[in-house]
């Protein structure tokens, strides 16, 4: 950080919130539940390294992980961002293909 | 439970139960099993024979989640509405009757867990709120706000810690737990917390801090809330621990059951209404002898189930969650004796179990 400099009022507030000899405490969320980053493998692997532990089949684990938005990175927010994502798939092991993917909108203006 | 009922009012009840189905689970007596599905249904299941007797659809998107019941006046209270509204729920009726909406103006408020007061009168709700500000998001403190149902108005609100999944009283009403990363004890006339009971800092030599998983609430045949636990094993690191975790909630005390190195996941657990067995479930179904205080029998299950509940005459279990299907085991065989089909899945949704007349 000390080799940026702030230009804007947001990142003045960045700079200004560490110091040189301030220390972050990141703690690993027991129970993340709700939009927040977690250290939980989930879905790619397992605690032990396989795929033998995730919930089987996978589908069971969809809506049980995107609803508490337990894989920000992977699953619309259906929380907050993306209510309708599944309006048509109220059974995933049925309705698997009526999900869509979702993309960022752009704003065309810029 | 030993019916003995003469002829005469058994074909009273056949011809009641033919034209008020409500009339028909009330003479039997017994549980009604309450769940909910996407997109945003809620459910009642007659314990008597498993079959659906009442598919309620809850206004607006979904989906339901925690599940509070009050089988004195035969209400559910669900979270649903991207979590942001309270449905109120007459069983009896079959529909919904009220919506307590949480989210106002610039605040927008999650529901991470709900439970009614014994008397019905009060809800609390444990709410994660944020202010939506024109350029950033502000994360405002945890919060209990307190519910009149009789005007669904807010009566007032309790700072409390973060995390919060579970809320339940203790059997008299007099005190109101929250379970988090520890558990923490609500007075409410004082209206704060007054007692923190150690879970993840428990603090057992030869132990690191145990993760623990608490989102179904399933305390109603025991009032004990029973919680999956793993653990870092300091004495033999390649090992770690798994067990459970039994908080009764009429004393607030502890017990720590360690069941096996941890070579699977388990997610939920319940304790049988002669407190001599737990039951434990994921993709297998486990039995605990809680006086050996050891597993017992172990079985695997056709796809994994998050939550796992118990009739009141402990001779039946319900396991659900995940995908749309509830499945009925014997609870001493641990054999599937049926499975109760759903519209959509129940992802993280409750199951509870109301008992009629209690």
């Amino acid at each position: 950080m000390k080799h940026f400099d702030p230009v804007n009022e947001k990142a003045k507030k960045m700079a200004a919130s560490l110091s040189d000899d301030e220390t972050l405490d990141v703690v690993g969320m027991q129970q993340p539940l709700g939009c927040a980053a977690t250290f939980d493998p989930g879905w790619e692997v397992d605690p032990f390294g396989g795929v033998n532990n995730l919930c089987q089949p996978m589908e069971s684990d969809l809506y049980g992980c995107s609803d508490p938005c337990w894989w920000p990175a992977q699953l619309p927010d259906t929380l907050n961002t993306y209510p309708s994502w599944s309006d048509q798939c109220a059974a995933v092991i049925q309705d698997w293909r009526k999900l869509d993917t979702v993309f960022p909108e752009i704003d065309s203006d810029r | 439970m030993n019916r003995s009922l003469s002829p005469l009012v058994v074909v009273s009840i056949f011809l009641a139960s033919t034209f008020f189905p409500s009339l028909r689970v009330e003479a039997a007596g017994g549980d009604w099993i309450i769940a909910a599905s996407h997109p945003n249904l809620v459910y009642v299941i007659d314990g008597t024979t498993d079959e659906i007797v009442r598919e309620i659809p809850l206004s607006g998107p979904g989906y339901p989640y925690q599940i509070a019941i009050d089988p004195p006046r035969r209400r559910a209270y669900v979270i649903t509405n991207k979590w942001e509204s309270i449905a109120i729920v007459d069983l009896d009726a079959g529909r919904e009757i009220g919506t307590i909406e949480l989210s106002h103006g610039a605040e927008r408020v999650k529901a991470m867990a709900l439970a009614v007061h014994p008397s019905g009168e009060r809800l609390y709700v444990y709410e994660a709120p944020t202010r939506l500000g024109l350029d950033r998001l502000e994360v405002q403190p945890t919060r209990l706000e307190e519910f009149e149902l009789s005007t669904k108005k807010s009566l007032r609100t309790i700072m409390m810690p973060r995390q919060v999944t579970i809320l339940a009283f203790a059997p008299d009403g007099g005190k109101l737990y929250a379970f988090a990363q520890d558990a923490y004890v609500i007075d409410l006339q004082r209206g704060r917390v007054t007692e923190t009971i150690p879970l993840k800092h428990v603090g057992i030599t030869g132990w690191g801090e145990p993760d623990i998983l608490s989102v179904w609430p399933n305390d109603e045949q025991t009032r004990v809330i029973s919680l999956v636990y793993s653990v870092e094993n300091r004495i033999k690191p390649d090992a770690p621990l798994l067990g459970i975790v039994n908080v009764d909630l009429a004393t607030g005390s502890t017990e720590w059951i360690e069941l096996e190195t941890v070579h699977r996941i388990m997610f939920s657990s319940v304790i049988s209404p002669s407190r001599k067995k737990a039951y434990v479930v994921y993709t297998t179904l486990s039995r605990v002898d809680l006086e050996k205080k050891r597993l017992e029998r172990t079985v695997d299950l056709d796809h994994t189930y998050y939550v796992v509940n118990i009739s009141s005459d402990g001779k039946k279990l319900y396991i659900g969650g995940a995908q749309p299907d509830i499945a009925v085991v014997d609870a001493e065989s641990l054999k599937v004796i049926k499975k109760i089909k759903l519209r959509g899945d129940q992802s993280i949704a409750s199951l509870r179990v109301m008992t009629i007349g209690r």
